[in-house]
């Protein structure tokens, strides 16, 4: 690697240099002043995102040690970048001020990790970066309260985390070897795809997709979900539920990627039976929540199953944007991970006395004395319930017409319809708590005067969630062609390619192993 | 009877690494070892992962914390002596110097700080244990099933050697992003372990 | 079986034999050697009356453990109470495998065992293991010593030794740091990570290590006696604190295996500082004790002259004892991660530039460097103000507490 090839990395490299100096300006007296670093953190989002579009999309000639840059690279980056950015506004005076510099400086190592994620090209690298997401975000739950809840989140968090770790570790041992590489590109020719993946191989992916279902919060792995993100505190609750699924996504499609998407039936079924109880759960389980933040974790469990049914449509080529199922993905992402936090900053825009607004009651009321904040909450939730007209809507279409119009050559065509059925019939159910929020807000007599929380952030990120709601939805197009673009190194196989291209191992460039797959799938 | 103890540890300890040596015919210091032959490895290889698992064992059965710590101390120490015996003798020593001196040190002086006495038992519940008993057999009758059958394909490489130097040249240049990761990442715990750790202000 | 004898493998196996008795007869003569430096530094006699000039004293007190009876009290935890000693002392004896000792024998010169070999056609190592993670294994094997002491202590079920071993445990872990940086400096020096090796080259060049890094050799020796649980670091024992610390609850032959796993430990951390930084079994301007040199007689020199700079060492570990009074448990903390650390990584960070730059063999450039480390060490130090520790931290609460200025709460 020569200090060229840094260049590449350049998003990654200021993330890494700005939250290691935030870490040390922390306990200097400039770290002291209200908001200055606070500022600094913003400044330093601000100018990874400004490097990552100044970089364009990466053409994967990189020379990098165990990373490979493809256009999926350039979506997550800014897309992880931009929310991230909106995360910082909403949680820049969470904190102690003492502790102030640590925090802010773990929000951008997560962050970090998620870029990390999507370029890994090693196994060894993919899982430090997912450890790497992880880690940081066991403290922020501690350290985003003072109170005997936050810790028990936290402490719940990470034992759950660690086991999630280990089963990730594991899998990837098996996968290494089934293969015996660790570079992504080594194991996609050697494991080979479809009918002829080795039970070592299988039994890796299943531990796998099992450690990053901690991630996803999917059913069976998502139930320390509801304490944590009661425990925590609302900005870093809004971080939970968009940057370790974001890169647990992220992390599935590539691992996927070397089994090139062609599923055997049981590792179909698995992530299909995973998908239908994720949503049917979560949403169950939301009905019935009275406490708010408990009520938005269990939706984000049931999001997580909507997104799975995007992953099991797998990526098509030559089709449109409607029947990609990775198109579809990041696409709703982006769009999950900014309705996400606008509920969140909503949350924790008011204060109910000392305390952040907890049981749905407490919301009673609120369109009587703070309408504009009431309307942009509602608009993210429509947008959650996938309401028109907001780009919510439009996720949830792309991802079940996807799953409907695989065409009757697939091999599970059948099985996906049946899952986009569960799919829709739970947006409905969905429905309804949502609703109910809605209506506590504009129908219910006022029974507390909740105070604007100090700070103009949380209105801030709340305003632009919900602005980018109604806006994605009138035009979808320029969030939709990245998606696509990101999408296309996936159909084409070229996520696994470009990794050899980039030399890891000096091996010769590979066949298109992922785009064979898929064709052996639709076959 | 401590002693006859300590003798039969030092012996079995010390013979794997006098076994690796010979089969690595003295790299370096152009000595020359006679090989005594297979049976000697094979010996100790089911002698070793005989400790490895008995101890593992031992590990789930035990009901206080501190002999737990104990059984993982052998389970250790037998699967370095394994790598001692696959002639990877860095791995062999990072085993010993990562788990055996720092994390269990680790956990055991976690267990004194916050336990009050030897006498203090888990005691799981019934339904826990009829669970965990179904997941470990299933996880056993699943691995065991695959990894019989399973193609390893041919070893990378058959002839012991130098690995100290090719483990820290990789590090450098092939795993060089990794290895930077790993380092962030350690910085990340130690900061989140220092801030949970700290007294709270008076 | 003559010619068995004669193989590295059958001859690693007499040498792990002798190894193993003479640390036993070592040991006992190393309590001799302690008493005795104990009454030179307190103007006494020491032991005289066993034998001529009280030689025969390890003796009977060897016996004495040996025939006491075996308790083991009611209320400890059974199974780890006769583990810990074992652990213990086995632990301490393993990390002797490693050591160099005597450098390359030739074969051929053995007295009857050799007498069918041409000179020159076998080599054999003095040393029971040449491993080429040398270094690793014997920072691997001494971080396990710990483990005697933590499940003794625990196992005794008594609130001393549990104090004790608390102690031992924090003490271990700290000072397990300085001492792996300070060896890395070494090995950074030489480049190999073989014992025998770097004690060959120092031979070959005729330059010792510590004239190299003479800061890196002092920290050494000071986490060598922290390591081996000595005074001033002995807090896992402290009589006055303490009662006897972890070992509270031993008597007879189990309390025997903790006396001998101490002294065992200090013979290997003596050994290792001795082939890190002095040279090991080398004296200038004898030719018996150079590489070329490898009859028996020569390793028998060798050998010799290796065992005399570790009694000389060892000398010293037990006059420190008997001179200086012991840490206060913040103290030896603060020494640890405050002082030692920090002077270690910068001394390993300064090894790496100097290896950069091709001078990690210069003695100017390595000692320039030292200097610098130190008196960077020393401008830290001198900036800062004394801390407040112990009773006076106490004090200091109490007056804030209160209100009122610490002159007032002191009287």
């Amino acid at each position: 690697m020569t200090f060229a090839a840094l260049g590449h990395i350049l998003p990654e490299l200021i993330l890494l240099v700005g939250a290691c100096a935030l870490l040390v300006l922390g306990v200097t007296r400039v770290g002291r002043a209200p908001g200055a670093l606070a500022g600094a953190t913003c400044g330093v989002c601000a100018a990874a995102l400004a490097a990552t579009l100044w970089a364009g999309i990466p053409d994967g000639t990189a020379e990098l040690s165990g990373l490979a840059l493809s256009a999926m690279t350039f979506y997550v980056r800014w897309l992880t970048l931009l929310v991230g950015l909106l995360l910082v506004l909403l949680n820049g005076r969470q904190a102690d001020p003492a502790e102030q510099g640590e925090y802010l400086s773990l929000l951008l190592f997560t962050m970090l990790g998620v870029l990390l994620t999507a370029s890994a090209s090693d196994v060894v690298v993919l899982f430090f970066a997912i450890e790497l997401v992880s880690v940081p975000t066991y403290v922020l739950a501690a350290l985003s309260r003072r109170d005997a809840r936050a810790s028990e989140a936290a402490v719940k968090y990470f034992f759950l985390g660690a086991l999630s770790a280990a089963l990730l570790a594991y899998g990837l041992g098996f996968l290494y070897g089934a293969a015996g590489s660790t570079s992504l590109s080594a194991m996609a020719r050697a494991i080979g795809s479809g009918a002829e993946v080795g039970g070592l191989a299988l039994i890796g992916l299943l531990l796998v997709f099992g450690g990053l279902s901690f991630k996803i919060a999917a059913v069976p792995f998502h139930a320390y979900a509801a304490d944590v993100y009661e425990g925590a505190a609302a900005p870093v609750t809004a971080l939970l539920g968009f940057i370790p699924k974001f890169a647990g996504f992220v992390a599935l499609i590539r691992v996927l990627d070397v089994f090139g998407w062609a599923m055997s039936p049981g590792v179909f079924w698995l992530i299909w039976a995973t998908a239908a109880l994720t949503m049917t759960v979560g949403n169950i389980l939301g009905l019935i929540q009275k406490n708010v933040k408990r009520m938005l974790a269990y939706s984000s469990i049931a999001h997580s199953g909507y997104m799975l049914v995007a992953l099991l449509v797998g990526p098509r080529l030559g089709e449109g944007p409607m029947s990609n199922g990775v198109t579809a993905l990041l696409f709703y992402m982006a769009v999950y991970g900014v309705m996400n936090l606008g509920a969140f900053a909503a949350l924790s825009s008011f204060r109910r006395g000392e305390d952040e607004v907890e049981l749905v009651e407490d919301l009673s009321g609120l369109a009587r004395s703070q309408p504009g904040a009431a309307l942009a909450l509602c608009v993210c939730l429509f947008s959650l319930m996938g309401f028109p007209p907001t780009a919510g809507f439009l996720g949830k279409v792309y991802i079940f017409s996807g799953a409907f119009s695989v065409g009757a050559d697939h091999a599970y065509a059948g099985a996906l319809a049946v899952l986009a059925v569960i799919g829709v019939l739970n947006s409905a159910v969905a429905a309804a708590y949502y609703l109910r929020v809605a209506a506590v807000c504009w129908v219910n007599p006022e029974r507390e005067r909740l105070a604007p929380a100090s700070g103009m952030s949380g209105r801030l990120g709340l305003t632009i969630a919900a602005v980018a709601m109604i806006a994605l939805f009138v035009s979808p197009q320029a969030l939709l062609s990245r998606a696509r673009t990101a999408s296309e190194p996936v159909l084409s196989g070229s996520v696994v390619k470009g990794v050899s291209r980039l030399g890891l191992d000096g091996a010769s460039v590979p066949s298109g192993i992922s785009a064979e797959g898929y064709a052996a799938l639709s076959e | 009877m401590s002693l006859q103890v300590g003798i039969l540890w030092l012996c079995v300890t010390a013979l794997p690494a006098l076994a690796h040596e010979e089969a690595a015919s003295g790299v370096g210091t152009g000595v020359v070892y006679a090989v005594p032959g297979g049976w000697f490895e094979a010996v100790m290889f089911y002698v070793f992962a005989g400790t490895a698992v008995l101890s593992a064992i031992g590990v789930c059965v035990s009901r206080s914390v501190v002999r737990m710590a104990t059984w993982l101390f052998f389970a250790l120490g037998a699967i370095s002596v394994l790598y001692f015996l696959l002639a990877a003798t860095f791995i062999a020593a990072i085993q010993l110097i990562v788990y055996v001196g720092g994390v269990l040190i680790l956990l055991i002086f976690g267990v004194m700080l916050t336990s009050q006495s030897p006498w203090v038992r888990f005691t799981p519940s019934r339904l826990n244990l009829a669970v965990a008993g179904l997941i470990c057999v299933g996880l056993l009758v699943c691995l065991s099933s695959i990894l019989l059958e399973a193609d390893f394909g041919a070893p990378l490489s058959t002839t012991p050697g130098v690995t100290v130097e090719a483990i820290g040249r990789r590090m450098l240049t092939h795993y060089l992003v990794p290895f930077e990761i790993a380092g962030v990442l350690l910085m990340i715990v130690m900061v989140g372990a220092a801030h949970l750790a700290r007294q709270e202000k008076q | 079986m003559k010619d068995f004898l004669v193989t590295q493998f059958g001859f690693s196996l007499v040498l792990a034999a002798l190894v193993f008795a003479v640390i036993q007869g070592a040991v006992a003569y190393c309590i001799y050697y302690e008493r005795k430096i104990a009454a030179w530094t307190q103007d006494r006699y020491g032991p005289n009356r066993a034998g001529p000039l009280g030689l025969l004293q390890p003796i009977a007190d060897g016996l004495k453990f040996v025939f006491k009876e075996d308790y083991i009290p009611g209320h400890v935890d059974k199974i780890l109470f006769v583990l810990a000693p074992g652990i213990m002392f086995v632990v301490c004896g393993i990390g002797f495998l490693i050591l160099p000792w005597g450098g390359q024998l030739d074969a051929s010169t053995l007295p009857w065992l050799g007498s069918h070999l041409q000179p020159g056609e076998r080599m054999l190592s003095v040393q029971v293991v040449s491993l080429n993670v040398g270094i690793l294994y014997l920072l691997a094997v001494m971080s396990m010593s710990v483990y005697g002491v933590v499940l003794g202590g625990w196992s005794s079920n008594n609130k001393y030794s549990f104090y004790g071993a608390m102690r031992a445990c924090a003490q271990m872990l700290a000072y397990e740091i300085p001492m792996g940086l300070t060896i890395l400096v070494v090995v950074l020096t030489m480049g190999t990570l073989r014992l025998e090796e770097i004690a060959a080259e120092q031979a070959a060049s005729g330059v010792w290590n510590v004239a190299r890094h003479p800061l890196a050799a002092l920290i050494l020796f000071i986490t060598a006696l922290a390591e081996a649980n000595r005074a001033p670091f002995d807090l896992a024992e402290a009589e006055q604190e303490l009662v006897g610390g972890y070992h509270t609850e031993y008597g007879a032959l189990k309390f025997g295996l903790f006396f001998l796993g101490e002294y065992a430990s200090m013979i290997t951390t003596s050994a290792l500082v001795v082939v890190l930084f002095l040279g090991g079994w080398h004296v200038w301007g004898v030719s018996a004790l150079t590489m070329e040199a490898t009859s028996i007689w020569a390793v028998l020199a060798k050998m010799t002259v290796m065992a005399g700079k570790v009694a000389i060492l060892i000398f010293v570990y037990m006059w420190v004892r008997w001179s200086l009074p012991r840490f206060r448990f913040d103290q030896l903390m603060r020494l640890a991660w405050k002082s030692l650390v920090p002077m270690s990584l910068g001394l390993f960070a300064a090894a790496a530039g100097l290896l950069y730059f091709g001078l990690h063999r210069s003695i100017a450039a390595c000692l320039a460097v030292n200097a610098v480390v130190l008196a960077g060490a020393v401008a830290v130090a001198s900036r800062g103000r004394t801390p407040i520790t112990g009773r006076q931290a106490n004090l200091v609460r109490q007056a804030a507490r209160n209100d009122v200025p610490l002159a007032e709460v002191r009287t």
